[in-house]
């Protein structure tokens, strides 16, 4: 069965796909500026990469196992292999009112983008060879299957009741939970706490951001598959939740430090614009308010502890979208009503408890899968090519070391 | 009103208020941002 297509629905859904395009450059950006400037062509390499490996992985067999004929609730099966039936005409499961290859493309850039956010958490000390197997690697074991549970049709958590509009569980706690673990099993970086690591070009960084959040909105209100109501309602809360967790993150900032950071301002947008993934469809703009309280508190807090246990997660993936992607989740099950959107489902505080407790498995499922997973990716590289460069090429920097090339002729 | 609404209301003015009590470092120096541990976003918070 087939449904008519709609040209507005398809150019929003398009335009959206680009729009989640860019944001992984800007994640090149945002994290190159925050690494050596030995490190930063390096670091920005990691997610332009990404970009080319999982466009071709997604096309050609990620797509097939995310969403294509259910298994069992596990897995797609490889019915959809190099797109293999996946045509102009729509496809009503996903998406009735655009050709189900710009639902494929939207999809993909979720798929590229969410590999490259772990980059952040071994900067510095990752071999290319090794993070270039990691990344194709954790794509089609991690990042596929808890696709096809959260979004596929016939996924065991979607038909459990999981809600999630735009990738809280199934981007972000995947990413940040991942992250953590590669950052405990390779370790510091040479003199991490005992020399100065700063940010080379704070600029950057804030561009980066930016970009990040101007992209967010083809993420978020583009994850309503058509240009209606739910976008409008998508996009608001979004840009809300964004702007009062940078305000929060700033103000903690400030009190703990007697100076409001930049770049803590930035850190804050982007720990809100995760919170709000999850819950962009399902709740409405007073509520929006308090996940970007919430994201600015919880976040900045995750990122202290860090830097408390000694865990080089160098460019704080865990405490920003492990920590943001858990509270969003979770959020979703307090705040979420059907006010926002009938095909949602109420939350904690509009009466229905059951919702939370859904939400709170889906979190403990994602967060231990994706660490388990990543555990085993990590050991089995370690042992067969090895994971960090060698202690000299560290010393001197990636950019030299492992592309032959630098940054800037300064 | 929602007492969402209100609550929203009350932060925000809190945080306001904040910002106008807050003490302000105004020692010229320029913070070294990172210096005790990463190049990460808590920067912020190992200014010294």
């Amino acid at each position: 069965m087939t449904g008519e297509i709609s040209a507005a629905d398809t150019a929003w859904v398009l335009v959206s796909a680009a729009l989640v395009m860019l944001m992984t450059p800007a994640l090149g950006f945002f994290y190159g500026g925050l690494v050596r400037r030995k490190n930063v062509l390096a670091t920005i390499m990691h997610s332009f990469f990404i970009l080319a490996l999982i466009s071709v992985q997604w096309v050609l067999w990620g797509y097939s196992l995310a969403f294509g004929p259910d298994r069992g609730g596990i897995i797609g099966s490889l019915a959809w292999v190099g797109l293999n039936g996946v045509g102009l005409e729509p496809n009503p499961d996903y998406a009735g009112t655009i050709p189900h290859q710009a639902f494929m493309i939207y999809q993909a850039m979720f798929a590229v983008i969410t590999p490259a956010l772990i980059t952040g958490a071994f900067a510095e000390r990752k071999r290319f060879k090794a993070f270039a197997l990691f990344s194709l690697l954790w794509a089609t074991l991690v990042y596929d299957p808890i696709a096809h549970w959260v979004w596929g049709v016939g996924g065991w958590l979607r038909n459990l009741g999981a809600l999630d509009f735009a990738g809280g569980t199934v981007v972000h706690i995947s990413s940040g939970m991942s992250a953590l673990v590669a950052a405990i099993l390779l370790g510091h970086r040479l003199g991490y706490g005992q020399e100065p690591m700063d940010p080379h070009d704070a600029t950057m960084t804030m561009l980066g951001a930016g970009l990040l959040w101007f992209g967010w909105f083809g993420f978020n209100a583009g994850s309503a598959l058509a240009s209606g109501a739910l976008a409008v309602n998508a996009f608001v809360v979004t840009n809300t939740a964004a702007a009062m967790a940078a305000l929060t993150w700033m103000t903690l900032s400030w009190i703990h430090h007697r100076q409001p950071s930049v770049l803590g301002a930035a850190a804050g947008a982007v720990a809100g614009l995760v919170a709000i993934t999850p819950a962009a469809g399902f709740v409405d703009v007073s509520a929006a308010i308090l996940i970007g309280l919430g994201a600015g508190v919880f976040c900045y807090w995750a990122v202290q502890l860090k830097s408390k246990l000694g865990v080089d997660d160098s460019l704080d993936v865990w405490g920003v979208h492990g920590v943001g992607g858990m509270w969003g989740a979770l959020a979703t099950g307090l705040f979420a009503t059907v006010a926002v959107n009938p095909a949602g489902a109420n939350g904690l505080l509009y009466g229905n408890p059951r919702q939370l407790l859904i939400q709170l498995i889906t979190v403990a499922v994602v967060t231990v899968y994706s660490m388990v997973m990543t555990w085993v990716i990590l050991k089995a590289l370690d042992v067969t090519i090895g994971l960090r460069v060698a202690r000299e090429e560290e010393l001197r920097g990636l950019d030299a070391t492992q592309h032959g090339e630098i940054a800037y002729q300064l | 009103m929602s007492p969402l609404i209100a609550v929203d209301l009350i932060t925000f003015a809190v945080l306001v208020l904040t910002w106008a009590l807050a003490p302000m470092r105004a020692s010229g120096k320029v913070a070294i941002v990172g210096q005790s541990s990463a190049p990460s976003l808590a920067a912020d918070s190992s200014v010294a």
